[in-house]
């Protein structure tokens, strides 16, 4: 009894045993097999394999047209085994039989490389010299395909050959300051390339494989561990022709001038995209070390000055919107005001008080006049306004290394200041913040933020991170309207306007010129001017906003050198975006009364 | 254990009963020979299959290597192309790029003409006033803005190719299609032959 009941015990714990092995079994077997199995396959593949990278590579940079101003493309670099190199050999090129010696193969790839054949038995000699085994010494650098093929046909044993991402900027220094340059190890230093360097990185991949002795592939055994993914390609809203168009224009005038810089902004009025940002002296991102350090940056985004006469449609809006001034708004104008304080109000040259209208002081940029319409309305309103068109902070594009200028709160004016910043003085903006304000100015009183930057587009085709374009109203649509009509007088060249005819046929054009003083940091202002001018067309459908700024120049110190300037580029802008001419009457304000 | 012997006495007689029956059911055996060939038949045709399932995979993988081989050498092909094709569309960008355009466009003689007219379809009439270009003050014909990459592609390629005439000339299939169209002298105007284009209109 004992020993059947003992038996079956037994029995039943050999078979609970063998169960409790089988189910550790099981489980082990689902662990290896299902749950860690592609862990362990990649371990198997890397330890039995060669692992290599598949190189995701950096995105573009194109215009909105396709054009493509940034790239990646794959660089050479070689190296010679200096121990191997001094064996001669012969061996058949191109059906000759040829005798292999080093002199030889450094004449033949200094021909294609355009070095000199010391340079690549140099390294070579000092190498051998330092060390008689040695393995390493890099002869030729940054080749591209066509010379790096080339040289691979010459069959040279003793030559390695490493591959690297290299960027080229094909269209050289056009937008160059705006797209910016990588370092040497290809990481983004500023620019566009700075700015989206999210959208433009490209991810490496890795895979491993196995080769058999004579190098091939044994098929079957590649194993990709991880997909490379390329960059996205960054559509800009810049226009390379007429952004080339702009950097000529500046290139050849500013010297003329005997100013040190010039800067040509282009947006569109409806979207607030930017189509063109030049400036000269202007960076060759393939070159760098062709321009001064301090022309890398992007002007427009990064230098401030006080803007001068440009700042009053700002003044003049703000009087209109809230009802203190209309066009027509009269104006007893001496060349000099000095209302107390010890404040000093001056205008350009001297004259005899004049009856003018808010849309006279404008066509003739009298500070004093803009003096006494500006500060009819309280400083407090007159500041919120212009924080409103955006000055005193950014226009909102992102761009690495924009600066807000300064624009102080009322409380901090002097007596001067309360005056000056009526007409641009005591208050510095850049290049952008103004293209922005008159954006506004030109897009009914509403501001949509400044764009350089269509999208990423990914290898799928579809565009991520565009910008948004959603405006904010800063004026009414009729306010605006009447300060563009009153900025028509200027281009007419009439008795008291700062510049000479200066119309496009077909198209009423509004403008406004500045000839702003800049401080020379010891308390006083320099001698010559920051000349601007600035204008919007067509008046009855306004499209593109044009901004020419010249930076101290010497022959003409006027606004008048940036008069001609702002005609061409603005003729230019139309004509190349094929802009109708105007359909409308002019508004015709009259200047005095 | 009266329990446990019982059933061993019930089994002994039982053990008995087939050597009983053994002994009674005596016959002779059936012929071996008979069944000899047959089995000698299934045996060669398993040997058979085994020997052609084993060729037949021996095929497959000298086929399938053979075929790396061909993978190997057309992947060097491609990436051979590839890289003709990165240097062909870097030379066509920069070719492409505004300064080199403007540099052509000045050397086959034309200007920007800045004061554009314009005919108003509605009611005919001209705006502007029409006026012919003229070279003198036009920007456009120096190459002011700097890009590095055309001016080594238009020196730096032109001695290239100098020195590939000159040497042993390694790789005759590398195009140089942009050297060529340098070499062609801008001077001398291509003479028109056919009808004048003209709009059709109905």
């Amino acid at each position: 009894m004992t020993t059947a009941k003992s038996h079956r015990r037994r029995t039943a714990l050999a078979v609970f045993v063998i169960m409790a092995l089988v189910a550790v079994f099981v489980v082990r077997l689902v662990d290896i097999q299902v749950v860690h199995a592609s862990t362990l396959e990649r371990q198997a593949a890397e330890r039995r394999g060669t692992t290599s990278v598949i190189s995701g590579s950096r995105g573009s940079i194109v215009a909105s047209d396709g054009t493509v101003l940034a790239r990646s493309v794959t660089r050479y670099n070689f190296i010679a085994t200096p121990k191997y190199a001094k064996k001669s050999y012969k061996q058949k090129l191109n059906g000759k039989d040829v005798t292999v010696t080093m002199e030889w193969a450094a004449a033949q790839i200094a021909a294609i490389t355009g070095q000199k054949p010391a340079d690549i038995t140099g390294p070579i000699e000092s190498a051998l010299a330092k060390n008689k085994d040695s393995q390493y010494a890099p002869v030729v650098s940054g080749v591209d395909a066509a010379e790096y093929q080339k040289i691979q046909a010459l069959n040279i044993p003793w030559l390695n050959s490493t591959s690297y991402q290299s960027r080229i900027y094909p269209d050289g220094a056009v937008a160059g300051n705006i797209l910016g340059f990588l370092n040497g190890e290809g990481t983004a230093q500023a620019g566009l390339e700075k700015e989206e360097n999210k959208c433009l990185t490209g991810h490496d991949g890795e895979e491993t494989y196995q080769t058999g002795e004579d190098g091939v592939t044994i098929p079957g055994s590649t194993v990709v561990q991880k997909a490379a993914k390329d960059g996205g390609e960054l559509v800009t809203t810049i226009d390379p022709d007429l952004q080339w168009f702009a950097q000529q224009e500046l290139a050849q005038i500013v010297p003329e001038l005997g100013a040190q810089f010039g800067m040509i902004s282009v947006a569109s009025v409806k979207d607030g995209k930017i189509k063109v940002a030049a400036q000269y002296p202007s960076a060759d991102p393939n070159n760098l070390d062709g321009t001064a350090t301090n022309y890398w940056g992007a002007m427009m985004f990064q230098n401030q000055y006080e803007p001068g006469s440009i700042f009053k449609p700002l003044t003049a809006a703000a009087l209109i919107d809230s009802g203190t001034a209309t066009p027509d708004s009269h104006v007893v104008a001496p060349d000099l005001l000095e209302p107390g304080n010890g404040v000093e109000v001056r205008d350009d040259e001297y004259h005899d008080p004049q009856n003018l209208t808010m849309t006279g002081v404008l066509t003739e940029s009298s500070n004093v006049g803009m003096s006494l319409l500006g500060t009819k309305m309280s400083d407090q309103k007159r500041y919120e306004y212009l924080k409103k068109f955006g000055i005193g902070s950014t226009t909102g594009t992102g761009f690495p290394g924009e600066i807000t200028g300064e624009l102080s709160s009322p409380s901090s004016w002097d007596a001067q200041t309360k005056y000056a910043t009526t007409f641009g003085q005591g208050v510095t903006t850049t290049s952008a913040q103004m293209l922005s304000a008159y954006q506004t100015l030109a897009n009914g009183g509403v501001r949509v933020p400044l764009t350089l930057v269509e999208g990423c587009k990914q290898a799928n085709g579809t565009m991520t991170d565009t910008p948004s374009t959603k405006g904010t109203r800063v004026v009414s649509s009729k306010a605006s309207k009447e300060v563009l009509n009153m900025l028509e007088n200027v281009l007419k060249g009439g008795p008291i306007s700062t510049l000479p005819n200066l119309q496009i046929p077909g198209y009423i054009v509004a403008a406004k010129t500045g000839t702003a003083q800049e401080p020379d940091g010891n308390g006083g202002y320099l001698p010559n001017y920051y000349v601007s001018v600035m204008g919007v067309a067509p008046v009855d459908d306004p499209q593109y906003v044009v901004s020419i700024n010249i930076g101290f120049p010497t022959t003409i110190t006027s606004s008048r050198a940036a008069g001609p300037l702002f005609k061409t580029m603005m003729s230019q802008v139309l004509k190349d975006f094929r802009v109708q001419p105007s359909t409308a009457a002019p508004a015709n304000y009259p200047d005095t009364y | 254990m009266s329990q446990a012997t019982a059933p061993i006495a019930s089994v002994l007689p039982a053990r008995r009963s087939p050597s009983e029956k053994r002994t009674s059911h005596l016959e002779a055996l059936p012929r071996v020979s008979r069944r000899a060939r047959p089995k000698l038949f299934y045996a060669s045709l398993a040997v058979l299959t085994v020997m052609v399932v084993v060729v037949t995979q021996l095929l497959l993988s000298i086929g399938v290597s053979q075929g790396a081989y061909r993978i190997e050498s057309l992947q060097s092909t491609k990436a051979s192309l590839a890289r003709q094709y990165q240097q062909a569309s870097e030379d066509v960008q920069v070719l492409s790029s505004p300064q080199n355009l403007a540099a052509k466009a000045a050397a086959l003689g034309m200007v920007n003409n800045g004061t554009p007219v314009y005919l108003r379809l509605s009611d005919g009439v001209v705006i502007g006033s029409p006026a012919a270009a003229s070279a003198a003050g036009a920007a456009s014909g120096s190459e002011l803005v700097a890009n590095a990459l055309n001016s080594e592609l238009q020196s730096g390629k032109g001695s290239s190719s100098s020195t590939k005439t000159s040497g042993t000339g390694s790789t005759a299939t590398d195009s140089t299609t942009p050297t060529t169209n340098e070499a062609k002298p801008d001077s001398t105007p291509v003479p028109w032959t056919g009808a004048l284009p003209a709009p059709s209109t109905h």
